[in-house]
């Protein structure tokens, strides 16, 4: 354990028990890293353990076995001491609903201490000044998840944890969770970000971890983990593919039709591709890189991963792929 | 800890379905003033002239059995009889008075015991569950982890909270009848009338503190309102109803008693005690004999009670996942 890790788990399991009286398995050893600065998607299959693993460092849930530390500390036992230094958002967060937004974050500010002013303050930072005194219950799903944010700003931690923090939001909202994510990352604190749409965690995160089935399958930065899973595949669009096929095969390189265009893989570069063809005769109109994102890569790491299914060992991860631990450094 | 509770007692003090049973307490202790009202009302003149015909029908029969006795008296087989008229009651014993102070506090105080009991109990249930039910115990929790900290300031805001509503339903009700025989000019009895009430109150009081207590513990239990109305339920008719009659000799062990015990200074109860007949070889002899259960007694055990209940609460609290 190192105190550049904002989060940190070892070996951390929890089962459940069921109504036959078997047990299912939530987090099977997982073994996590969250550096301190940034924002870190914490992504994974519906299932596979990310909301136990979040409530299990709140202290929420009893892990059943493995350790958990939070800036150093380790938790449970040390969470009355760290807590004032996360803010916490776990799935829908809840307040009450015959309270104000106002009254709910002076409440919670109370708990901790902090001076009732700053109330104000956060709810004007996330947009609810207008609001502050409506009662919660009629506030609109994006409003209350506005207000779960102002609620973990009330600490200023200097970790937040943010469980699918765009559930049921529109684009707009969504896009503000984002840039909230991204500024406070700036600011240097830690964002922990655990949700199911990629390209959202894309955009904003800088380091990622995965897990299927309760176990990391890898983890490190983004680029890196998307450069890994790169390909040298590109999308050739000619007038007649059926012509093309065999002109790219003779040099050695293989080439499928995909819909109206060839996918070509184990050229060189795009280059080569359309000076072979231009010697053939034939003309590219079209020639699209294939570049891997991190939905592929989730995809491919997590792939019949789902919810279910039985748990497997990170070192027998799918198609061979290793987890890159400890990438972010 | 002290800011936590502040805190609770802010919700509790905002919690609506909290007023509402606060409301309806207030509302029972009406009742007894307005019950008392009736009992107090001066004799209507249907009443007047019933009791005045009755009055007239009872001296006419004294009057006849005068004249009646007089002639027989005059015979020789009715020389020895005694010819005085009967003790006539006046006729304002004919009109109907109304009760006593004290017997109509007793009876209005006596009656706020159950309501105030189960409302104190209600009252610590709703509080609790609502948090597990609108499931913000979870948000709570992140700012607030110490979950002993978390039962013990809601536990004591629950307490707190329900103190204020009985004694205000408890003020309205004595307050009201009193008020009631001071507007109907009526006597207001002897000072050990106040002894009495006080000694009730300031049992009652600490006896809906316990069932607050015990509603707050059972909720963090169980954290299901319907769940806990069906674990007191059990608990009434398995415990307080059944098992004394097949067990006369736990009969102390019921809540039903010791609340009497504690309430009322002392509470009896019956057991069967058998020896061998000495008249007949091998066959016994049974008798009741009353055993007493005294109010410190009666006081421990409700005590003991509330702190285990809410010991289970803690440990369930404790251990069990906050969603």
């Amino acid at each position: 354990m190192t105190a550049d890790l904002a989060i940190s788990t070892r070996g951390l399991r929890k089962t459940y028990r069921k109504l036959n009286m078997t047990r299912s398995v939530a987090v099977e050893g997982l073994d996590l890293d969250v550096p301190v600065g940034g924002v870190h998607g914490f992504l994974g299959p519906n299932g596979s353990g990310k909301t136990t693993t979040i409530r299990m460092l709140l202290g929420l849930i009893r892990a059943d076995a493995g350790t958990m530390r939070l800036f150093d500390q380790e938790v449970p036992k040390a969470l009355p001491e760290v807590v004032g230094r996360v803010g916490a958002i776990v799935e829908q967060p809840k307040f009450f609903p015959n309270f104000s937004g106002r009254r709910n974050l002076t409440l919670l500010a109370g708990a901790i201490g902090v001076d009732p002013k700053l109330v104000d303050v956060v709810i004007a930072d996330v947009g609810l000044a207008d609001r502050a005194k409506d009662r919660y219950r009629g506030y609109s799903l994006g409003m209350k998840q506005r207000l779960a944010i102002a609620a973990t700003l009330l600490k200023d931690p200097d970790l937040l944890i943010f469980d699918e923090p765009t559930n049921g939001l529109d684009p707009a909202g969504i896009r503000e969770i984002r840039g909230t994510m991204r500024g406070l990352a700036d600011r240097g604190k830690t964002v922990l970000v655990s949700s199911h749409i990629l390209n959202e965690v894309e955009l904003v995160a800088d380091t990622v971890s995965i897990i299927a089935r309760g176990r990391l399958v890898a983890s490190g930065r983004v680029t890196d983990l998307i450069g890994a899973a790169a390909t040298t595949a590109v999308r050739v669009g000619v007038p007649d593919p059926a012509v093309a096929g065999p002109v790219l095969a003779a040099q050695g390189w293989s080439a499928r039709l995909d819909g109206h265009l060839l996918v070509v893989e184990g050229a060189p570069d795009p280059g080569r591709i359309t000076q072979v063809l231009a010697g053939a005769g034939i003309f590219v109109n079209e020639l699209v890189p294939v570049r891997a994102d991190l939905e592929s890569v989730f995809l491919e790491l997590t792939a019949g991963q789902g919810p279910g299914t039985h748990a497997e060992s990170a070192d027998h991860a799918p198609h061979g792929r290793r987890a890159q631990k400890g990438g972010a450094e | 800890m002290t800011t936590l509770l502040r805190i609770e007692l802010e919700r509790f003090r905002c919690r609506g379905v909290l007023w509402l049973v606060a409301g309806l307490l207030l509302l029972t202790g009406s009742g007894y003033v307005l019950m008392t009202w009736g009992h107090t009302a001066p004799a209507s003149a249907a009443e007047v002239a019933a009791a005045t015909e009755a009055f007239r029908v009872d001296a006419e029969g004294a009057k006849q059995f005068v004249e009646r006795c007089l002639e027989l008296q005059a015979t020789d087989e009715g020389n020895d009889l005694d010819c005085r008229p009967p003790d006539l009651p006046t006729l304002s014993q004919y009109i109907p008075e109304p009760p006593e102070l004290s017997w109509e506090l007793g009876d209005a105080v006596g009656g706020m015991k159950v309501p105030v009991l189960i409302a104190a109990l209600a009252m610590g249930v709703s509080f609790v569950t609502a948090e597990f039910g609108a499931r913000t115990m979870g948000t709570w929790l992140t700012f607030a982890p110490r979950r002993s900290r978390v039962l013990a300031s809601k536990t004591g805001a629950a307490v707190i909270g329900v103190l204020p509503a009985a004694l205000a339903a408890l003020a309205v009700t004595i307050g009201g009848v009193v008020l009631v025989y001071l507007v109907r000019g009526l006597d207001l009895g002897e000072a050990s009338v106040w002894t009495d009430l006080l000694r009730f109150v300031t049992h009652l009081l600490p006896a809906a503190a316990v069932a607050a207590v015990l509603g707050a513990g059972l909720a963090f239990a169980v954290r299901n309102a319907a769940a806990v109305a069906g674990i007191v339920v059990w608990w009434a008719l398995a415990v307080e109803v059944a098992l004394p009659q097949i067990i006369p000799a736990l009969a102390p062990a019921t809540l039903g008693l010791n609340l009497r015990a504690w309430l009322e200074g002392g509470a009896e109860y019956t057991v069967q005690e058998c020896r061998p007949d000495p008249d007949v070889l091998g066959a016994q002899v049974c008798e009741d004999v009353a055993r007493t259960v005294g109010s410190a007694q009666g006081g421990l055990v409700l005590l003991l009670t509330a702190a285990v209940v809410l010991a289970i609460g803690a440990l369930v609290f404790r251990r069990r996942a906050v969603t």
